[in-house]
């Protein structure tokens, strides 16, 4: 079905990948070095597309490779949404390209030239995020039920988004065969959906009703007070959440659509929670392109306090909470949960 | 024995050799200044002063449309004065002179004050210095940047709020900073092993001083190009033997298409 629809020409379906060699010099110091490491990811490009090089001393280029899944070198782990990995050109004994998104390298450097003369100013790597997203995590990422429709009428999610996802009129066979092959990609579990095996014959329902009533992230009974305040940070446009996704209908202040992010309130019926929890807590570790700060952060003083008081775990479970039944929230009596 | 006229002729000769063996401070200064030379120039856009673009600002306007917010990316003063290129010595093998160590400012600040970055052009001794940044506007910022091979950093800043940033190696070229939450402000930070960075000032004059004497290899840099390419630098690229006390690089005339944006 992928290749019948050309999904590779605008997504990647796999990440380049680089070898490099182990460090000679650092030979012995580690008894169970390997030979070589394999680095899965995406290649820091410059503004032009071409690959990233830096040749300041004369011991040859260096190249920078952003790794979306982490790797051990030189006896160093090196997680995903961190520095990327320095490669002398002498180490990068073998190259893979990437499978798909061909068309996105192309469009990358184009799109990030036209926002720079008007006046748009992005931090590197920032373009990626207008452009179709690699879809390696997809399985993982996105709740099958939602792909599934998704799949068989397209809507725009990301408004920065330069290309829309066409309507190919698949039918309801190759649709599911597509949701459930990105969800044994991504190693879920099967069945892939709760409904798997109704009578109908179909495991996906294609339905505009919302298909999920609540999904509670946090056991237990959680306070209406709380998912108030919560939704008060959620909403707040001058900081947080709503100053770049649209809450409840409210676009985010500003014209310029490219800062513009997905809104909120399909949120907990597109991604899956466990991924919504990790997006949330970290976004560079799940996406290292993206623009989304870290506003749950690990360590340092919690942000919005004034709003949606506690400490970062504490917030990032009301926000997760709030999110995965933001569409019944305004509707639920205040005392209900 | 030795008698008093004897001693005093010892004495006077061991004090006058004393004086010849060992350097009096004086002469250990000049040995000192010997070591080192200071180079400096002036950059001149070679065309009419362009009116820097009226850039849109259509967020937090009721704090930031106050503000006169012009493109930055090409400063030029009435006179051709061109601001914002940097120049920076290539070697990290160089020696640093001592007194750098003694007098560079603990900390480098980046503010963001009237809806913009202040300054737009930057340089860190990232080893010696620490990276601040400050927002002095009453709105929420956010400052972001990727330095190759570095810790990406997306920070928000609450009104009033500042947080710090370490940089763990060399760049080669500045680093750019945006904001996600205005599109407009831009600003570049380059983190160095050593305090040989300079950059134009609105005059289009820089200098950098105290540099080991002998021949090095400089960098030129300019955010609408890249590298600062002349016929004679190849690659925004030069060699200079800098020899003690004054070096000057004279005018360096830019002509307007050489300051291009490069795709």
């Amino acid at each position: 079905v992928l290749d019948k629809y050309g999904c590779a020409g605008c997504h990647t379906l796999e990440l380049e990948r680089w070898t490099i060699a182990a460090d000679s010099s650092r030979a012995g110091r580690f008894s169970a070095q390997p030979e070589s490491v394999e680095l899965s990811g995406m290649p820091r490009l410059d503004a032009t597309g071409a690959l990233q090089e830096e040749d300041d001393e004369d011991d040859g280029p260096r190249y920078f490779f952003t790794l979306w899944a982490p790797a051990v070198i030189d006896g160093q782990r090196h997680s995903v949404g961190d520095a990327d990995v320095v490669v002398p050109n002498a180490r990068r004994t073998l190259v893979r390209r990437a499978q798909g998104g061909d068309l996105a390298r192309e469009l990358y450097p184009v799109l990030l030239d036209d926002a720079r003369r008007s006046g748009v100013s992005v931090a590197e790597g920032g373009a990626w995020g207008w452009l179709p997203p690699p879809l390696v995590h997809e399985g993982a990422k996105v709740e099958p039920q939602w792909l599934f429709r998704f799949l068989l009428d397209p809507q725009a999610i990301r408004p920065a988004v330069a290309m829309r996802m066409p309507r190919f009129n698949l039918s309801t066979a190759e649709a599911r065969k597509l949701t459930d092959c990105f969800a044994a990609v991504a190693g879920m579990e099967y069945p892939y959906t709760s409904n798997a095996g109704s009578g109908t014959g179909e495991r996906y329902t294609f339905c505009k009703t919302p298909f999920r009533p609540f999904r509670h992230s946090v056991p237990g009974p959680f306070a209406a007070s709380r998912l108030d305040d919560a939704m008060r940070f959620v909403s707040d446009r001058t900081a947080y959440c709503g100053r770049c996704h649209t809450v409840a209908g409210r676009a985010p202040p500003g014209e310029c659509r490219l800062l513009h992010a997905p809104a909120l309130d399909g949120v907990g019926q597109r991604l899956r929670p466990e991924y919504l929890r990790r997006w949330l807590a970290d976004p560079k570790s799940v996406l290292p392109y993206t623009a989304m700060p870290a506003l749950f952060p690990a360590s340092g003083k919690p942000l919005g306090q004034d709003l949606l008081p506690g400490t970062s775990q504490q917030q990032l479970d009301a926000v997760v909470e709030l999110l995965l039944q933001f569409d019944q929230y305004p509707k639920q009596p205040m005392t209900a949960y | 024995m030795i008698s008093r006229r004897r001693f005093m002729v010892q004495s006077a000769a061991a004090g006058l050799a004393i004086v010849f063996a060992a350097p009096g401070p004086v002469q250990a200064e000049k040995k000192e200044e010997a070591k080192w030379g200071d180079l400096k120039g002036r950059f001149v856009f070679d065309g009419k002063p362009p009116e820097p673009k009226k850039l849109k600002v259509d967020r937090d306007l009721e704090c930031c449309v106050k503000f006169d917010i012009r493109d930055e990316s090409l400063m030029v003063a009435a006179d051709g004065g061109l601001a914002n290129v940097y120049v920076w010595l290539r070697n990290s093998k160089a020696s640093v002179c001592p007194d750098l160590t003694q007098t560079a400012p603990k900390q480098v600040v980046l503010d963001n004050r009237d809806c913009i970055f202040k300054p737009h052009c930057m340089a860190i001794w990232y080893p010696k210095q620490q990276y601040s940044i400050v927002n002095s506007d009453p709105i929420a910022q956010n400052v972001a940047f990727s330095p190759l091979g570095d810790t990406p950093a997306n920070i928000v800043l609450a009104v009033g709020g500042n947080a710090s940033y370490e940089f763990h190696r060399k760049q080669s070229a500045p680093v750019p900073i945006a904001c996600n939450y205005h599109p407009w402000e831009r600003a570049y930070v380059l983190p160095r092993d050593n305090p040989y960075v300079a950059i134009s000032a609105g005059n289009g004059r820089f200098s950098l001083t105290k540099l080991p004497v002998g021949e090095w290899e400089f960098q030129v840099w300019h955010e609408r190009p890249g590298w600062l390419e002349l016929p004679q630098w190849p690659k925004g690229r030069f060699r200079f033997a800098i020899k003690a006390g004054d070096n000057d690089l004279g005018t360096i005339k830019i002509a307007p298409a050489r300051l291009e944006a490069k795709r």
